[in-house]
């Protein structure tokens, strides 16, 4: 028998921190597998947030600069004005790069920047315990209170916003939740990276990912929580693709 | 002819690849691993078509398959 | 010999930045700052292999010039008064992560808003503390249109040699001041030092990942940064000393305060006064020699000048003084405009 799923190469076996459920390492894994597909492993630059993702370190081998909360965009930014031939990446939370880092991210998206934004979804601060996001969906309970239209406001679609600005190349969203959601982001990964290096223009995915501990759900009830709570606010797909 | 492997130590017992097999093939250990969880096993391969889908779900890339 | 020219402070020190090999720009406007900024994105642009970004904000210029200074081009940023405080959480992870840059502070009246005259109130901020967490920029505190344009040359050298942020501390007034500057020849940008540790992401290259916070790694990295400030303190401090050999009165001032303070000493010298002045280049390093070692018998006062209230520069003279039996006193004034040469004349003759 032969080999037709595992670890990709530049990923390793070592376990990591993140919670059962986390839906974090699968979005790392479609970046792996798709700067391998690409041949960009190792020509690519991928500014690391303050956040969750931070759990995957030493779990894959891409250069990294390490950022603060909220600037990964503004760090690439520099990266990808020195190195224009680099493969320019940003990962980040919702809490991250769309609330304290939400001027870095838009901006940089506006000025058409040569890098891809990878953002993971999951409607709250996972790292630090719970809080409610931008993200947070009207009605869902944070360790800092439940989120309400009249005084929280509403769940920031950063998507469909970005999607509006002229300078974009690409800008989509995906889940993380059914192996076919994922088959999907993957798609619209390759689609984001490729418009950065193909076409030199700014790309921009979300991904929707699970955090079952500060949900308070249990790992396989979350797809069912998801289908009724978040895709509704949160549409899948692409909101503007220059393919 | 396919089959799966299973890091059993890695898995965490989210569960997330038992609802991912479309033939319900998988199911969670009564047995445990060094961290304390159960971890997931396919009793029987004979049925298994190698399709990929509970490892392509699986977010902490336990799995491995053959086919 | 190069030819001088007419130059305002703030266009010499852009322009000596692009000679020094300065690759990368990010600012946000700010008076007193803004030539700095805009002198360079009228030549950045279109120089090969430079780039002009004008930030959002001082917090993403910052971080900007901390990723391209990371991914291997030598970098600046200029502000000034809050937009130095907003770049405090960058400078922090340039220090944490030992990302060399250039940052200029054209000093304006704080705190707050506070105003657009000069001041030299970012003094404690400065050299004590560029943000959270604890550690030191080389600071250097020009007086002149020269030297400002010297420093910054010299100062992407010392920022890539020792892997830190180093300041050039000017302020509204030498910021604007035009005077005759010599400047140095443009350097090749593929003759500077190389930079082994940058993220270049080069397939040959190790996969470095330049990030703090490592436990591991992290007490051993405090220590060598230690010997580096160590280092500075013991070599690399600089100081003036003008009409000081027989002084007997002595004032302790920085930046422009003491270029004013020296028309002063001059006039109360053709007077006959015994007066001197003691000018720190670099205020951190903080020449402590230069106070440590006044001669208690000889000197019989020594007073600080400066731009900013409260005092700050001062306590630095009195920790440097440690405790010799020189009278020391303060005149200092935040705010407003720059100390005048009467005014500090009028300050000194009470001391004769």
């Amino acid at each position: 028998m032969e080999k037709v799923f595992g670890i990709p190469e530049g990923m390793n076996d070592k376990k990591t921190a993140f919670c059962p459920g986390c839906t974090h390492m699968t979005a790392y894994r479609l970046i792996v597998e798709c700067l391998n597909e690409l041949g960009e492993r190792d020509n690519a630059i991928l500014c690391r947030p303050i956040g969750c993702s931070l759990n995957a370190d030493g779990s894959f081998d891409i250069h990294t600069i390490q950022s603060m909360h909220g600037r990964a965009s503004a760090v690439a930014t520099g990266v990808s004005r020195m190195n224009p031939t680099k493969t320019v990446m940003s990962y980040q939370g919702d809490g991250d790069a769309i609330s304290i880092g939400v001027a870095e991210t838009l901006y940089a998206a506006n000025r058409g920047e040569k890098m891809t934004a990878i953002v993971i979804n999951n409607q709250i601060y996972g790292m630090t315990g719970g809080q409610m996001s931008p993200t947070t969906l009207i009605g869902q309970r944070s360790t800092t209170g439940v989120r309400r239209a009249d005084d929280t406001g509403y769940p920031l679609r950063f998507a469909e916003w970005l999607g509006q600005l002229e300078a974009p190349g690409y800008v989509a969203r995906a889940a993380l939740y059914t192996p076919k959601d994922i088959m999907q982001a993957k798609k619209f990964l390759l689609k984001a990276l490729r418009c950065q290096k193909e076409l030199g223009r700014y790309s921009y995915i979300e991904f929707l990912s699970f955090c079952p501990t500060n949900w308070g759900v249990q790992p396989k009830d979350c797809l069912k929580y998801c289908q009724e709570n978040v895709l509704p606010v949160f549409p899948v797909g692409e909101f503007k693709s220059c393919f | 002819m396919a089959k799966i492997e299973v890091n059993k130590e890695k898995c965490k017992a989210c569960e997330l690849c038992l609802a991912a097999c479309p033939l319900g093939l998988l199911r969670m250990s009564r047995e445990f691993n060094s961290f304390g969880d159960h971890y997931c096993e396919q009793p029987d391969s004979s049925k298994c078509t190698g399709c990929t889908l509970c490892a392509i779900m699986c977010p902490d890339m336990v799995i491995t398959v053959y086919k | 010999m190069a030819k001088k020219e007419v130059m305002q402070g703030n266009e010499a020190l852009a322009e000596s930045a692009l000679r020094a090999g300065c690759r990368f720009f990010a600012g946000y406007p700010i008076t007193p700052q803004t030539e700095i900024t805009e002198y360079l994105a009228a030549k950045m642009n279109d120089m090969p292999d430079r780039a002009f970004v004008q930030g959002e904000s001082e917090l993403a210029s910052i971080n900007m010039v901390y990723g391209a200074s990371g991914s291997g081009a030598r970098a600046m940023t200029a502000t000034a008064g809050q937009g130095l405080a907003l770049m405090a959480e960058g400078m922090s992870q340039l220090a944490d992560a030992q990302v060399p840059a250039v940052i200029v502070d054209v000093q304006r009246g704080g705190p707050g808003n506070g105003g657009t005259a000069p001041s030299q109130g970012d003094y404690n901020f400065v050299t004590k503390s560029l943000g959270h967490g604890g550690f030191h920029a080389f600071v250097f505190g020009p007086s002149t249109v020269q030297e400002t344009a010297d420093m910054v040359y010299e100062a992407f050298d010392i920022a890539d040699e020792y892997r830190c942020v180093v300041m050039i501390m000017t302020d509204g007034m030498l910021g604007h001041l035009i005077e005759s500057v010599e400047l140095k020849p443009y350097r090749d940008l593929k003759a500077l030092p190389p930079r082994p540790w940058t993220e270049k992401g080069n397939p040959e290259g190790r996969k470095l990942q330049i990030c703090g916070g490592q436990p591991d790694i992290e007490l051993e990295k405090a220590r060598r940064i230690e010997k580096i400030y160590e280092k500075w303190e013991r070599e690399l401090a600089r100081v003036e000393h003008f009409m000081t050999d027989d002084a007997e009165v002595i004032l302790a001032a920085w930046g422009t305060v003491a270029r004013t303070a020296k028309t002063a000493i001059r006039k109360l010298r053709a007077e006959g006064h015994k007066i001197g002045l003691i000018r720190p280049i670099t205020i951190y390093p903080f020449p402590v020699a230069a106070f440590a070692e006044l001669d208690e018998k000889r000197v019989r006062h020594l007073i600080t000048m400066e731009n900013a209230t409260p005092a700050q520069f001062h306590l630095d003279v009195k920790a440097a003084l440690g405790g010799k039996p020189i009278p020391l006193s303060t005149y200092h004034r935040g705010m407003g405009s720059e100390l005048s040469v009467e005014e500090i004349e009028e300050q000194l003759r009470g001391l004769l």
